[in-house]
């Protein structure tokens, strides 16, 4: 698709410059951060109220040993952050090729609905086989749960033995 | 002006957003974020929200935030068609409460998205 009218213009090129500078952005930070992501706090509110992780939780320590190359271990914190990363990485080449061609050329995989029901499927079946993992491990009772902020106000008020 | 009618299905109590959150482990937010997705450009007239972002969008907080951000934004437009001059651009709100506590926004864009299929039967 051409640009037409300046604004247009500025639009198209806004776009992908804003594009690039956060996936670069999330880059670096994923890097930086590394050493301190699997420490860091819960940012979660389902894991941290309920203690059950969501369908991402894992993804910010996967991207941190993405980003260092430890794909066992990313792995390990998310079975799709390969995907979700790869989709990072790509962002500033096509940002940089559209900038080039004058051509939208991710414009038809952003806005398909068919994609966005694929995605979604496969984060469903994803979070299932992981849930019922965590569940027979005792995963979820032993660690997601304990770490839970529910967990840590209840102890503290000692409702909960340690 | 977009058509009413035009609008895809998409009503629920807000607070079952928040019940379903939960109950389901985050999993109803994943299609709550693409039917909302649906509407938000539907009612725009344009393509203002990629679905497949939007997905992803809970996988990071700033993507969440802004994604927020943009349904505040098309308050405006449901403002429009519902005949409610009123409802303004709620983006600043949306984005905040999408940082710490994202079900809320949820519920809140779910709210006014309910006043566009008042009168409309399922």
């Amino acid at each position: 698709m051409k640009a037409a009218s300046p604004s247009d213009e500025r639009a198209f090129v806004r776009a992908r410059v804003v594009a690039a500078s956060s996936a670069l952005a999330v880059l670096a930070v994923s890097y930086v951060y590394a050493p301190y992501a699997s420490d860091g706090p819960i940012v979660c509110l389902l894991r941290g109220l309920v203690g059950i992780p969501c369908p991402s939780c894992g993804l910010t320590r996967a991207f941190c040993a993405l980003a260092h190359l430890q794909v066992i271990e990313a792995l390990r914190y998310h079975a799709l952050s390969p995907l979700v990363f790869g989709a990072v990485v790509a962002t500033p080449f096509v940002a940089a090729y559209e900038l080039a061609t004058r051509r939208a050329v991710a414009r038809r995989w952003l806005f398909s609905s068919k994609l966005a029901w694929g995605l979604a499927a496969l984060f469903l079946a994803h979070h299932t086989i992981r849930s019922a993992a965590w569940l027979t491990d005792s995963a979820l009772l032993q660690g997601h749960l304990r770490d839970s902020w529910t967990y840590a106000v209840l102890e503290t008020l000692g409702f909960l033995r340690s | 002006m977009v058509d009413r009618a035009g609008i895809p299905m998409f009503k629920n109590e807000p607070v079952l957003v928040l019940v379903l959150g939960f109950v389901t482990c985050g999993l109803y937010l994943i299609y709550w974020n693409i039917k909302m997705a649906e509407v938000i450009n539907a009612v725009s007239g344009r393509e203002v929200i990629s679905q497949p972002i939007a997905i992803l969008s809970g996988c990071c907080m700033p993507v969440n935030a802004y994604y927020f951000y943009l349904c505040g934004q098309a308050l405006e437009d449901i403002g429009r068609i519902t005949g409610k001059q009123r409802l303004s651009d709620q983006s600043m709100l949306l984005l905040i409460l999408g940082i710490f506590v994202p079900m809320v926004s949820a519920m809140i864009m779910q709210g006014h998205v309910n006043e566009l299929y008042e009168g409309r039967v399922a």
